[in-house]
């Protein structure tokens, strides 16, 4: 049976730093692990290395889109210049309240960036894996990126309400009327395929 | 038949009789004032404390003390923030129209508002250091106090069940803040006292109310005011409030612990 | 509050200096900048002062106004502050300013809280029906670090510089009272103001702690702590400021620094308002145009 989980609140030290590195849910101060949650103490071993040592709560609900990560988010609106999304996810985490985010036009292709379209890449409802490229000015919120191969539109709707397959990297048909749609598709990485 | 308020007429100001009764009350709270300059100075109120006891707040703490005040807090952890740059806190304290003796204060009145407005901000300033703002960038981490009832030391009560329910919130936190208050008797050489009641509050001469992070020996917030004296006085005052900070430390302590085996122990549905 | 933006490696210069003892203007870390007090330059009040300490500009004038005592003390005048700081600065425009001027009143409400700062009882002109009241309102004209510590000066400065006129109260036979100004427009009563609090702030910088920083030190500290001191040295309130934290021993030393510093600060602000008023009127007025 495995020994009882201890659990920590914030500010209690946990070991000194020569004994493990700092996982998440802790911080270091003068050469010590201080838990920064109340939560769980985990130590991970890994061969020969020193143990990581980290405060976990059940649910992750604290996380946030920071820059560099890939999110899936939902079209909400989109014009000659941008498309605004709503972040849903980050990574596989659901979050807690939806963060607004844009996709601007040069930010959709990473080539010929000066003849994509938002109407051709993008319609409202679409769902998109993007990355995250900025927090953001006074003006804008989370600024992302599809300009990758594996971002894009992974889930849309053909104007018949049927969800549509991809046939190229920039159209997408409808399985009832067979009509093509212009999208920036993305490809899946089959790792992120989930049944 | 419905009463016809424009007929009667009352006088256009009122003032609580409270006020004019006040030498036979004075004498009453004399004889409590006496019981409680028999209190060692250095007690502690009975202090109970408990996290995580909302269900629609993401975390929660309430926390009473022996002297009667009532404490609820909620916070939500990171939304949104319509400006970049760090992460945000942002207080409330509110207190319940019926928490202080005697009238009801009107809810919303520019005076209430006011000293609302002025607790808020001294919370903010006792928790910022407190919370790891840098990890939230562009997002805003909001605490919500309720005071339910008025028994003296309520700001101090307010920043530790404030403290409680963010990491309940699962907040990332540097320390929690544990709130202490304290008064100095209007006696001449009377010398401060921890937790002070309501009416040992109202006649004190001077009042401090300190916040500790106590796992990094860090004050927060220092607030306090009153009749003069040395910097030794106040120098006394002070570690006896940090000492009284450092003893309720392992009750706000127990009570997080409690609450996050519970979250464990049910799993969210 | 008006902010500058430092970079790193002039952050990093300022705080080794601190740890010098050396400032970036040459103070030492117990030292005001130069301070300008003027009073009586505004005719319309009852009392006013203007106060310049390094780029910082306070205005404050006072107003006395006859009212009614408040109910739990009936036998006393009071005070009423009110900040402005939406002049001059666009950050403090709208609702930022209006917040740090209701800060900076509630700090001098808590200043002034001590009974015997001012002695309102002299306020008082007949129980539980008139007092005076004294609107003390003041101007942020210009911000350049350390506003509370000015403030408190031009308060302390306005307030000894406030002449309330003499009224006598007569009753007649049936008891209605009546309110007599003096006709003498010299005969006014004067605020003693010898137990009037100044406040000190200590901010904290690297690991040393400095009183009247300027806008770009204060951009270096975390924390700070606001002290008011009376003239005998007497703390009668403290408050903390600022994101970051403190440490008691800090704490403990920074009381000390700001009585000792309070001190020297009130004898200097006294000596330099009783030499103004010798002066009578035949000080040149310096105003605004100095």
């Amino acid at each position: 049976m495995a020994p009882p989980a201890r659990y920590c609140v914030p500010g209690e030290r946990l070991c000194s730093t020569e004994e493990a590195t700092a996982g998440s849910g802790t911080y270091t101060r003068h050469g010590f692990i201080f838990s920064s949650l109340a939560g769980c103490l985990e130590r991970k071993n890994e061969d020969n290395e020193l143990p990581v040592v980290s405060v976990v709560r059940d649910s992750e609900s604290q996380l946030l889109p920071n820059v560099g990560a890939v999110v899936t988010c939902k079209v909400c609106s989109i014009n000659s210049r941008f498309a605004k999304v709503h972040i849903l996810y980050v990574g596989s985490t659901p979050l807690k309240s939806t963060f607004r985010g844009t996709i601007r036009k040069e930010d959709i292709r990473a080539t010929e960036k000066d003849k994509v379209e938002v109407y051709k890449s993008f319609r409202p409802s679409d769902i998109v894996l993007a990355k995250v490229i900025s927090l953001g000015d006074a003006q804008s919120n989370y600024l992302l990126s599809t300009a990758e191969n594996e971002l894009g539109v992974v889930v849309a709707r053909s104007e018949a309400g049927v969800q549509m397959v991809p046939i190229s990297w920039c159209e997408m048909q409808c399985p009832r009327t067979h009509t093509k749609e212009f999208r920036k598709v993305a490809r899946v990485q089959p790792q992120f395929l989930q049944t | 038949m419905p009463l016809d308020h424009r007929r009667l007429r009352g006088p256009e100001e009122s003032q609580p009789p409270a006020l004019w009764a006040a030498a036979a009350a004075e004498d009453e709270e004399d004889e409590k004032g006496a019981g409680a300059a028999a209190r060692d100075p250095c007690a502690l109120r009975p202090l109970f404390a408990r996290a995580g006891l909302l269900s629609q707040a993401q975390g929660s703490a309430y926390v009473e003390l022996g002297s009667g005040t009532k404490v609820l807090c909620a916070a939500w952890g990171p939304r949104e923030a319509a400006e970049p740059g760090p992460g945000r806190l942002i207080c409330e304290f509110r207190r319940a129209p019926f928490a202080g003796r005697g009238a009801r204060g009107r809810p919303g009145a520019a005076a209430e508002r006011e000293a609302e407005r002025e607790a808020a901000a001294a919370l903010r300033e006792a928790l910022e250091p407190a919370v790891r703002l840098g990890r939230y960038p562009r997002a805003r981490l909001a605490v919500s106090a309720l005071l339910l009832q008025d028994g003296g030391s309520a700001l101090a009560a307010a920043v530790s069940a404030a403290a409680l329910a963010l990491a309940d919130a699962g907040v990332e936190m540097y320390d929690l803040a544990v709130g202490c208050a304290l008064c100095r008797p209007p006696a001449p050489a009377a010398s401060w006292m921890l937790q002070p009641a309501e009416p040992e509050e109202r006649r004190a001469a001077a009042r401090l109310t300190l916040a500790l992070l106590p796992a990094l020996n860090q004050v927060s917030a220092v607030l306090g005011g009153g009749r003069g004296g040395p910097p030794e006085d106040w120098a006394q005052a002070l570690r006896l409030g940090l000492d009284g900070c450092h003893r309720q430390y392992p009750v706000l302590r127990q009570s997080l612990l409690r609450a996050a085996q519970r979250r464990r122990s049910t799993p969210p549905s | 509050m008006a902010s500058v933006v430092l970079s790193e490696a002039e952050k990093l210069y300022i705080v080794h200096g601190v740890q010098e003892d050396l400032r970036v203007d040459g103070r030492g870390c117990e030292d005001y900048r130069c301070a300008e007090v003027e009073t009586d330059v505004v005719s319309n009040t009852s009392g006013s002062a203007r106060v310049k300490l390094g780029e910082t500009d306070i205005l404050v004038g006072i107003k006395a106004e006859m009212g009614t005592p408040k109910l739990e003390k009936p036998d006393e005048g009071y005070l009423e502050f009110f900040v402005d700081c939406s002049s001059n600065s666009p950050e403090l425009e709208g609702r930022g300013g209006e917040e740090l001027g209701t800060d900076i009143a509630n700090t001098l409400y808590r200043v002034f809280s001590c009974e015997n700062s001012v002695d309102l009882k002299s306020l008082c002109i007949n129980p539980k029906e008139h007092c005076w009241v004294l609107y003390v309102d003041v101007l942020l004209l210009e911000c350049g670090g350390n506003i509370f510590d000015a403030i408190s000066i031009a308060v302390k400065a306005a307030l000894f510089n406030t002449r309330i006129p003499k009224v006598r109260v007569l009753e007649d036979e049936e008891g209605t009272k009546e309110i007599e100004l003096s006709d003498d427009p010299y005969d006014c009563i004067r605020l003693n103001v010898d137990e009037v609090p100044c406040i000190v702030t200590l901010s904290k910088i690297g690991y040393r702690h400095v009183v009247d920083a300027t806008l770009q030190e204060e951009a270096c500290s975390l924390a700070s702590l606001l002290i008011s001191v009376t003239s005998k040295g007497a703390i009668t309130s403290m408050k903390k400021v600022g994101k970051g934290s403190l440490d008691p021993e800090s704490i403990f030393e920074m009381m000390e620094t700001g009585q000792r510093v309070g001190k020297s600060l009130h004898i200097a602000l006294q000596k330099i308002l009783d030499e103004e008023e010798n002066l009578g009127t035949s000080r040149p007025k310096v105003g605004f145009l100095g």
